[in-house]
């Protein structure tokens, strides 16, 4: 009898892990999370532009269900019902985290980007009505433009990043907000430390020790920004620096090899393949040549006693 | 055979050159069987047409199954042509005097195949107006370009092979054939290089044909090994083999002598040449048809024993699917009737008659044609890779109208090349039968 019951609570565990699986439950407090802005049009056009190059390949063209079926779990038309139910902050979670065969975007997408994904995947919906956050209050001026610049520290050897805001021609650094700095990668970016808070010089460093593989150049492509976009707007400032390690690995296809193209095939192939066939040619224009032989040969007169017939 | 001093006896070649040389020429009983081929072919000619102007999608190869039929028919060609090397080669340099006679068919047919397989394959391809592109941009890596050179060359060298032992024909029918048409009689002085009998120009002949008859045999190893490495470099199981060499070039060789025995039978019975194409020549042709069988057998055991002794996870898929699945009455049919039992009813001299080994001939031809088609598709069937949720059609190989169409076509055009070349010129070499006896008994090298 134990045995059964031992079944019966595997089987129960398994029924709930599967349809865990199925069911993407977004925390509660994911859930309620609001855009900070007004949906755009010009908001659309981008969430259009980075949808059709990031998400359209498994997902297919929102309101044509042309998404890849064969995917487990299926990613869904974003214009169905199913996925359009989801709350604004739910698609923010889900974008951000992903799971199994959907890629996190945290790092690939600025928060900016993901809500014009949103705005433009929302535009399918004719009944949705958006709701913005409200706004929070900060210490800096109605107005203010704030501009992030980063250099490298050769004494420090950090990396520095320096936020100032410009209002009525006057700049004044800006200290207490948060920054953090990324390097680019293929997919997504590479966060490089922890979050750090502007001093009152609006300055943050982040200690650099020259580990990062650059390119051949040791030049590293980074990213430096305002970590709560919600509240001081999506401000960044990128720079290519020649500060990582000098990663100069030869091409993979420097070499002569057999499967790389006809000027680096291996040269035993290249004069094995040639050797052959000329040799064989040579010998055939040779038979040709003895084919004239003959025909000149045949203007000679034959003795009698060598007449073959 | 250069050292050799030809004596060609007079009264003989007269005898000779008059039977040889009666079916020669284009008569009405020729001409209504070409106009029946041509319709046969112009019918064929429509549907490859149609598979140029919509593409390969109207063939049954997908994205699994990309080499079906068409692959599998080039395999057959292009092993029926090696027989060339096989009789003029081999056994020519072996020094048997038997061959004689039917030298000229084998070459005939090596010509004919090797001539056609090369536009099979262009049937399978998608754009065929990109063939010169292989040519232009091919990697020497690939055993693609090198197939493409080895069958163009084999085909240079079996056709210089073929005319060269004719100029002296040639030069013997001119002045016997007194109503021949003036073009052919014309097309026979062009071709007879101004052949007077010089003991110099039989001696240029020979050491050339000797050479040829060297050159071809390297040669000739390299067209079927290669097709075969089109097929041995691939992972896949059933082409993952080293012994597909070997294995083709000896399957070749039961293909060419079945088709060789084939064409002799025709010859020996519409030609009235039965003097010549006589009994003892078929019970050598037999036996040797049975030698090639027996070392075939031997490779089939190893290629198909070996790896089913060891069930290897994708072999097993695949020698499952050979032995008793999809594609087990094709293998078991083509192995069994186009192999073992001509193997074993060979070995008695009554099945060695003209009309039996003609019989068991056509057994071993259609067999063979299968055993190609065996040797391409139920591979492609089984990707490593897994593919998922494929619709059925893309998976499993139905090869469609389209394609039999184009494939017989290929078999048409074969045949035609064949029966021109049959006609034009005479098909036994008339000089060589009517070398003097003591003579010849020297020739051996």
């Amino acid at each position: 009898m134990n045995k059964y019951f031992l079944i019966l609570i595997i089987c129960i565990c398994a029924v709930f892990k599967s349809s865990a699986q199925t069911e993407w439950v977004v925390p509660a407090e994911h859930q309620g999370k609001l855009s900070p802005v007004q949906f755009t049009e010009s908001m659309q056009q981008s969430g259009a532009d980075i949808f059709a190059a990031q998400c359209k390949v498994c997902h297919g063209m929102p309101g044509q269900g042309n998404f890849n079926a064969m995917l487990v779990p299926s990613p869904g038309d974003p214009a169905a019902q199913k996925f359009q139910s989801n709350t604004d902050g739910a698609i923010f979670y889900k974008v951000s985290e992903g799971r199994a065969t959907m890629p996190s975007f945290k790092s690939a997408l600025s928060k900016a980007d993901i809500w014009n994904v949103i705005s433009y995947v929302r535009s399918f919906n004719p009944t949705y009505v958006q709701e913005t956050a409200e706004k929070i209050e900060t210490n800096i001026a109605e107005g203010t433009l704030l501009t992030l610049a980063l250099k490298y520290d050769e004494i420090k050897k950090a990396v520095e990043v320096s936020l100032t805001g410009s209002l009525s021609q006057a700049t004044n650094p800006i200290g207490g907000v948060a920054i953090k700095l990324e390097a680019k990668r293929y997919f997504g970016n590479l966060p490089l430390g922890d979050v750090k808070t502007t001093n009152k010089e609006g300055l943050v460093y982040f200690p650099w020790d020259g580990i990062l593989p650059g390119d051949s150049l040791g030049n590293v492509h980074l990213i430096a920004q305002i970590e709560q976009a919600e509240v001081y707007g999506d401000v960044k400032t990128e720079k290519t620096l020649a500060i990582g390690q000098v990663n100069d690995k030869p091409a993979l296809n420097k070499d002569r090899a057999m499967w790389n193209t006809v000027d680096k095939a291996p040269l035993w192939i290249l004069f094995g393949y040639t050797g052959a066939v000329l040799t064989a040619w040579f010998f055939i224009f040779y038979v040709l040549f003895m084919i004239r032989k003959i025909f000149i040969v045949g203007k000679e007169p034959i003795a009698e006693d060598q007449k073959i017939i | 055979m250069s050292d050799h001093n030809i004596k060609i006896d007079k009264k003989k070649l007269d005898k000779i050159a008059t039977d040889v040389l009666k079916p020669v020429g284009f008569n009405n009983a020729f001409i209504n069987w070409m106009l029946f081929l041509t319709m046969a072919l112009v019918a064929c000619i429509y549907a490859y047409v149609i598979q140029y102007n919509k593409g390969l999608i109207v063939t049954g190869m997908r994205d699994t199954v990309s080499w079906g039929m068409y692959i599998a028919n080039f395999v057959f060609f292009v092993a029926t042509a090696l027989v060339g090397m096989l009789i003029s080669g081999v056994i020519g340099l072996l020094g048997y005097q038997w061959i004689k006679p039917i030298t000229r068919i084998a070459e005939i047919i090596a010509v004919a195949f090797a001539a056609v397989a090369g536009l099979v394959i262009v049937s399978d391809m998608g754009r065929p107006e990109r063939l010169l592109n292989v040519f232009l941009y091919g990697r020497v890596q690939s055993p693609i370009l090198w197939d493409v050179t080895v069958v163009t060359t084999y085909l240079v060298i079996s056709l210089l092979l073929y005319l060269l032992p004719l100029i002296p024909d040639l030069a013997i029918a001119r002045g016997r054939m007194p109503h021949a048409p003036k073009w052919q009689l014309k097309l026979y002085e062009l071709l007879s290089f101004n052949w007077t009998h010089h003991p110099k120009q039989y001696k240029l002949l020979f050491s050339a044909t000797r050479l040829l008859i060297i050159l071809i045999i390297p040669t000739a190893f390299a067209i079927h090994t290669v097709t075969s490495w089109l097929l041995a470099v691939n992972s896949r199981s059933g082409w993952d083999s080293t012994i597909f060499g070997p294995y083709f070039l000896t399957g070749a060789f039961v293909t060419g002598m079945a088709a060789v025995i084939i064409a002799v039978f025709f010859f020996r019975n519409n030609y009235k040449l039965r003097e010549y194409l006589n009994e003892p020549l078929f019970d050598k042709m037999g036996k040797l048809l049975e030698f090639v069988c027996v070392i075939y057998f031997y490779f089939n055991l190893n290629e198909f024993v070996v790896p089913a002794y060891k069930m290897k996870e994708f072999d097993a898929i695949h020698i499952h699917e050979l032995f008793a699945g999809r594609h087990a009455v094709m293998f078991w049919l083509s192995q069994i009737f186009g192999l073992l039992i001509p193997m074993i009813v060979l070995l008695w001299k009554p099945f060695r008659k003209p009309l039996p080994l003609f019989l068991i001939a056509l057994f071993v031809l259609v067999g063979a044609w299968f055993k190609r088609y065996i040797i391409v598709i139920p591979t492609m069937e089984h990707p490593f890779l897994p593919i998922q949720f494929l619709p059925g059609e893309w998976v499993i190989y139905q090869p469609t109208v389209i394609e039999g169409a184009v494939t017989i076509g290929s078999i048409i055009l074969g045949i035609m090349i064949i029966s021109v070349l049959a006609k034009l010129f005479p098909i036994i070499p008339i000089w060589e039968m009517a070398e003097e006896d003591e003579e010849t008994k020297t020739k051996i090298i």
